[in-house]
């Protein structure tokens, strides 16, 4: 039942199953009963055939029988051989010998008493023997007609014979004598009594047997059965139980049973008598030779069941499929629309509901697709502004430059837009101008007539003004149209719309095409978004402008300060060492100058390496090429190797890029520190150590110079310490400063290394001497 | 009631569930190469041949030959039941017939042309080499076949027509004894010369007498270059034609007009060969098979020539006497091997043994000449059996012609040869009222033909 159940099985299967199976069924059913009855009437019908076929075969032979008496009787009426004189009915017997041809066993001529008196052929053993005592002749003299003997060895030479006795009378119609005719038995005779027999072809399915009244077999279907006693067969018992003994069957016995031969199979065994004597036929048929024979009428049901079952199958398959072939269909569509594929359309001529459930698809369909088309078409027009945007934003975040800012600007919006022409004005507050910073597509003739419009002027000084969109379909036509020119370059239509940030306007962006245009709203709307874009990133260069002017001038300033307090106070110094040496030597104070050379040329040197130390800071290295190794190495090649200090480069684990902040934190800290070696420390070597290892990176910078105490020194943040403190800090690390006056300084920062640039397995050193 | 109608009565009770097994006819119907066979040790055949008492001991000597050849096959001998072409007829239309029998030149074709007998061809095909039917007078041979191919029998003997005659008779008459070269003149007058009337002027010997058999007349129809039935159409009759009216208007004048030749009621209805024998008649046209009776039964010394030749040629009749089997059989392949053996050389020498009879194979006449003339030492010593043998030798041998329909044709036309010859009754013209009334019944004529309204 599960299978009944199952709610996945398709709705064709269901309708096979709930339409076919009922119609199998009852066709196995009634072809089950026919079968039954068919084997019942086959039976019925068999058993009356074999009654009847073996009765009337009965009556064949009887027939025949007859034949051979009525040849004896012509024979014996006919002839000399009732004269009663011997040699008159010796001639007789021996002239019929041609016309008495078929009793192979000789003919005898009985006088009335019963004795032999003449035999054809000559058989002189017999002649003059009583034979008064013969069954056949007694029952001749009893009721004076033919009469069929039963089995007797009265053949030549004792050999069985069966025999036919006919009276013979005289004149007066006495009797005057019997004459028999004997027909030879025996597995090896070729009697003509068998002949008669054998060409009735009543055996043809079967065995048939003919037996005497004794249940000797006279004849067999099977020759060498014949002589043998039967009268214990069953059959042959029912049938010569209606006899009796010795005298011809009184009421017709006939009749077929379902029995079983001597071999134990079961066989249909009809019986009967043959009339006139008393001998009866028996019939034996196989009973699977019969039921075989119904074996056509078996296959002929079979086929007819099979036909039963396979025509209805075919139809309702064929009629199913023609049914749920447009609803299969239905459903692969709708799988098709599912998955977006809108086109689809159901084709059916059924004429029925599904006809009109695949109009009704059809026309969802297609409401779908007109949807989805719609649909499809807005949010590619999204996309085209959402890409159109994000351009922008791509466009104007690429840089800070105000040029470049606006170039990119203009060019994205109009190949958005699908324009050719257009530009950017800014707006000049304090002037209330407008200038058109960029443009595209214009003759530049025709550019030198729509610069610097003034607010309020024209279609963009209108929108600037009124802070709004504008489109012209017509420009020619627009009472806004100030400057004529424009329209010699044959501009139609204008579409322009403000720039604006926080509220404030910086320009306006339009565009302008040489054929007729309808802008929609969507490009309207487009192109308001891209202005309020355009707007920020204008805003955006124009604070980057000022930012940069406002860090130079405070570099400028810096590098004031460092110039007069490290440089010019060199430069004073070495002034007022000149001219206190020089009133010296005007006093004939100064008589040897090598110590006031000396001491010119380190205030000199030290000049110099300041002046280094500036020059080098006007041009920072750029940690993000070169790496903080190479910054370092580069430093201390352009700073303290030329300013006479030998200074050395230790890495220790630097395999891992740190992160950009990382590394210029540390790169300001190593800077500052080896500023101050330069400035303070008098160093004749400066090493500087980095390593990165069990997840911290350590920086530590040492000088040979004069140290110094730095208790004394931090107290009041001297020397950038406080700068390279608060940096430290800021990388969560460790700062100190080791140093005692006379023994050199070492500056150590240790700062943990981030987890994702941390890799215990990799480890390594180099020394570098710079 | 027949027992085949009986047996055919009772299977139409249960007709659907008990197929009948299907015979091998003529008809075409069967596969002879499948016979059907039921599965029991022993198969039954019966075989009918000639009521004569010498048969039945041939025969039992003959077929203890066959059994212990063939010891599956158990065959009965039947002799033929009176009137033999009509209760053959209803005994193969009751399925009750022999399953073997032989079959007379004139009765044969018609049991064929009716589907009651098996097509032997399948058989011959398989087991007869060439050898064998060029033994047979091809003839002779070929009278086996009907029109559309189908072949009903094989030769049991090779009778010839010839001219048997009284020697004493003709010497008493003083005319020379008949030769090879006779012809229809000759033969006129030696049957004048020797036809005689006793005292009262009643006529008591003529000279000579044929059977009034559709056979015997065909020999002078085709002498006088006529024919019985068209040879290029079996349907249509020919006896009424020029040829044909000419020969018999010639045999009715010797009967009728100067009655030189004997009716049946002048010898009180003797067959040829009685009054032959009864010297009632000083010649009579008879075939080899009755040369066995003749030898036997005369007392006078006998000669035999080749059957005079006739106003156009010279023609015999062989006869077409042969085996066949029966289509209804339940055993064809048996009957065939029994059909095989009684064609074999022995059988053929059993027969020419037992009753002089022509063996049908050429390659055994040293043999039957042996047999007559060793039973028959003075008789036949200066008999020229090659008489007998002569139309094979010399080609001018003929088989009965069949018409189409012989079951209808032959009754009406041997009534009316009784009229014409045994009764003289009515002249040969009477012919053309008959062919007439044939070729209608056989739908070859117009209905218009004016002798049908005679």
């Amino acid at each position: 039942m599960r299978f009944f159940k199952d709610r996945q099985l398709g709705l064709r299967k269901k309708i096979i199953l709930w339409a076919f199976v009922p119609t199998a069924i009852i066709l196995m059913a009634v072809a089950s009963v026919n079968y039954l009855a068919y084997r019942k009437v086959a039976e019925t019908l068999i058993l009356e055939r074999d009654e009847e076929v073996t009765r009337l075969a009965a009556g064949q032979i009887a027939t025949s029988l007859n034949e051979y008496a009525d040849l004896l009787v012509a024979e014996a009426r006919g002839s000399a051989l009732g004269n009663g004189n011997l040699l008159y009915q010796q001639a007789a017997l021996a002239s019929a010998r041609n016309r008495l041809a078929i009793f192979d066993g000789g003919i005898i001529l009985l006088d009335s008493l019963g004795k032999v008196v003449a035999t054809e052929s000559a058989r002189a053993d017999i002649l003059g023997a009583d034979w008064s005592q013969r069954p056949y002749f007694r029952q001749v003299l009893r009721i004076g007609r033919p009469v069929f003997s039963d089995t007797l060895m009265d053949g030549v030479g004792g050999t069985p014979v069966a025999a036919v006795a006919t009276p013979i009378f005289g004149d007066q119609e006495e009797l005057t004598g019997v004459l028999v005719g004997m027909f030879q038995l025996g597995a090896t005779s070729i009697s003509t009594f068998y002949g008669d027999i054998v060409r009735l072809r009543f055996g043809r399915h079967g065995i048939a047997y003919l037996v005497d009244g004794n249940g000797q077999v006279l004849y067999h279907s099977n020759g060498s059965k014949i002589g043998e006693d039967f009268s214990g067969e069953p059959v042959v018992q029912q049938l010569l139980g209606q006899q009796i003994l010795g005298e011809p069957f009184g009421a017709e016995q006939v009749g077929a049973v379902r029995t079983h031969d001597r071999a134990g199979n079961e066989i249909v065994a009809g019986f009967a008598q043959v009339p006139g004597s008393t001998w009866g036929l028996v019939t034996e048929t196989s009973w699977e030779t019969l039921l075989g024979m119904g074996n056509m009428y078996q296959r002929f049901l079979l086929a007819l069941f099979v036909l039963g079952i396979v025509t209805p199958a075919i139809f309702v398959s064929f009629g199913t499929q023609r049914i749920i072939q447009p609803i299969l269909d239905m459903i692969g569509a709708a799988q098709k629309v599912a998955a977006g594929d809108f086109a689809q359309t159901i084709v059916t001529n059924t004429g029925d509901e599904v006809e009109i459930l695949a109009a009704q698809f059809n026309r969802m369909s297609a409401q779908l697709r007109s949807s989805y088309t719609g649909l499809e078409n807005r949010v590619a027009e999204r996309t085209r502004v959402l890409s159109a945007l994000i351009d922008i934003a791509e466009a104007v975040n690429r840089s800070l430059d105000l040029e470049e800012t606006l170039n990119h600007s203009l060019e994205k919006s109009l190949q958005v837009l699908g324009i050719e022409a257009g530009g950017i004005y800014l707006f000049d507050a304090k002037s209330e101008k407008l200038t058109l910073a960029v443009h595209r597509g214009y003759p530049q003739e025709l550019v030198v007539h729509m610069d610097n419009l003034s607010l309020g002027e024209g279609f963009n000084g209108f929108v600037a003004e009124h802070c709004r969109p504008l489109v012209v379909d017509e420009i020619a036509t627009d009472v806004r149209l100030s400057r004529t020119n424009i329209l010699q370059s044959g501009m139609h239509s204008l579409v322009s719309v403000p720039l604006r940030a926080k509220d404030k306007l910086v320009g306006t962006l339009f565009a302008t095409t040489y054929e007729q245009r309808k802008f929609s709203d969507q490009d309207i709307n487009l192109l308001t978004s891209i202005g309020y874009q355009v707007g920020v990133a204008i805003e955006n260069a124009l604070l980057y402008g000022q930012a940069q002017q406002l860090a130079a001038l405070e570099e400028r300033s810096r590098l004031a300060r460092e110039l007069h307090d490290s440089v010019t106070q060199a430069l004073y110094s070495q002034t007022l060492l000149v001219e206190g040496w020089k009133q010296m030597a005007f006093n004939g104070q100064l008589l040897d100058l090598t110590e006031p050379l000396i001491e010119l040329s380190q205030v000199t040197k030290q000049a110099l390496k300041e002046m280094r130390l500036l020059v080098y800071e006007l041009r920072p290295p750029d940690l993000e090429k070169d790496g903080l190794i190479g910054a370092l190495h580069k430093r201390l090649n352009a700073v303290e190797k030329r300013a006479g200090v030998e200074a050395r480069l230790i890495t220790h684990d630097i395999a891992v890029d740190l992160p950009v902040v990382l590394e210029e934190n540390l790169y300001r800290i190593a800077q500052e520190a080896l500023a101050n070696t330069l400035k303070h420390a008098d160093a004749q070597q400066v090493v500087v150590q980095f390593s990165a290892q069990d997840g911290q990176v350590t920086l530590s910078i040492t000088d040979d110079g004069c140290g110094f105490d730095p208790a004394l020194v931090e107290d009041n943040g001297g020397m950038g310490l406080t700068n390279m403190r608060e940096r430290t800090e800021k990388l969560q690390g460790h700062f100190a400063i080791e140093s005692v006056p006379g023994m050199g300084t070492t500056v150590r920062v240790v700062v943990p290394m981030p987890a994702t640039h941390y890799n215990p397995t990799q480890s390594f050193e180099r020394h570098q001497l710079v | 009631m027949h027992l085949g109608a009986a047996i055919t009565a009772g299977l139409a009770i249960s007709h659907c569930a008990l197929p009948d097994i299907t015979p091998f006819t003529l008809t075409g119907r069967g596969n002879a190469a499948a016979p059907t066979t039921p599965d029991r040790e022993e198969i039954q055949l019966v075989y009918q041949d000639w009521r004569a008492d010498w048969v039945p001991g041939m025969v039992e000597e003959m077929l203890a030959q066959f059994h212990d050849e063939h010891p599956n096959l158990r065959v009965f001998f039947t002799p033929d039941p009176d009137n033999l072409a009509d209760a053959m007829l209803a005994e193969m239309e009751a399925g009750t017939a022999p399953d073997l029998f032989w079959g007379g030149s004139t009765f044969f074709p018609t049991w064929a042309q009716q589907g009651h007998m098996l097509d032997l061809r399948p058989y011959v095909a398989a087991h007869l080499d060439e050898a064998t039917i060029a033994d047979w007078d091809p003839v002779q041979y070929q009278a086996f076949f009907l029109r559309d191919g189908r072949q009903f029998g094989l030769p049991k003997y090779h009778g010839a027509v010839a001219l048997y005659y009284n020697k004493d008779l003709f010497d008493q008459a003083g005319v020379d004894y008949p030769t090879a070269a006779w012809q229809e003149a000759d033969y006129l007058g030696a049957m004048t010369q020797l036809s005689r009337d006793d005292a009262a002027g009643q006529r008591e010997q003529w000279g000579s007498m044929i059977d009034i058999a559709w056979d015997r007349l065909q020999i002078y129809i085709n002498g006088w270059g006529g024919h019985l039935v068209a040879p290029y159409d079996p349907a249509h009759c020919t006896v009424d034609e020029p040829p044909a009216l000419a020969a018999l208007a010639w045999l009715r004048a010797r009967m009728w007009d100067d009655r030189v030749m004997a009716t049946y009621p002048d010898v009180q209805y003797m067959s040829p060969r009685s009054a032959f024998i009864n010297q009632r008649i000083a010649m009579v046209e008879e075939g080899s098979w009755v040369l066995k009776d003749i030898l036997r039964d005369t007392d006078f010394r006998i000669g035999v020539v080749p059957i005079p030749a006739g106003r156009k040629q010279r023609v015999t009749l062989a006869t077409s006497d042969g085996f066949g089997i029966y289509g209804r059989t339940e055993y064809p392949a048996a009957a065939w091997e029994l059909l095989h053996f009684l064609t074999s050389r022995d059988y053929g020498l059993a027969l020419a043994k037992a009753d002089f009879l022509q063996p049908a194979r050429a390659s055994l006449l040293d043999e039957w000449i042996g047999f007559v003339r060793a039973q028959f030492p003075e008789k036949a010593a200066d008999l020229d059996l090659s008489a007998f043998a002569d139309g094979h030798v010399k080609g001018y041998s003929v088989t009965v012609e069949i018409a189409e329909n012989m079951a209808e044709v032959q009754p009406r036309m041997a009534a009316a040869f009784e009229k014409i010859f045994t009764l003289g009754q009515a002249p040969v013209e009477t012919l053309h009222v008959v062919c007439a009334q044939i070729n209608q019944l056989q739908k070859r004529v117009d209905p218009k033909d004016p002798h049908l309204a005679e």
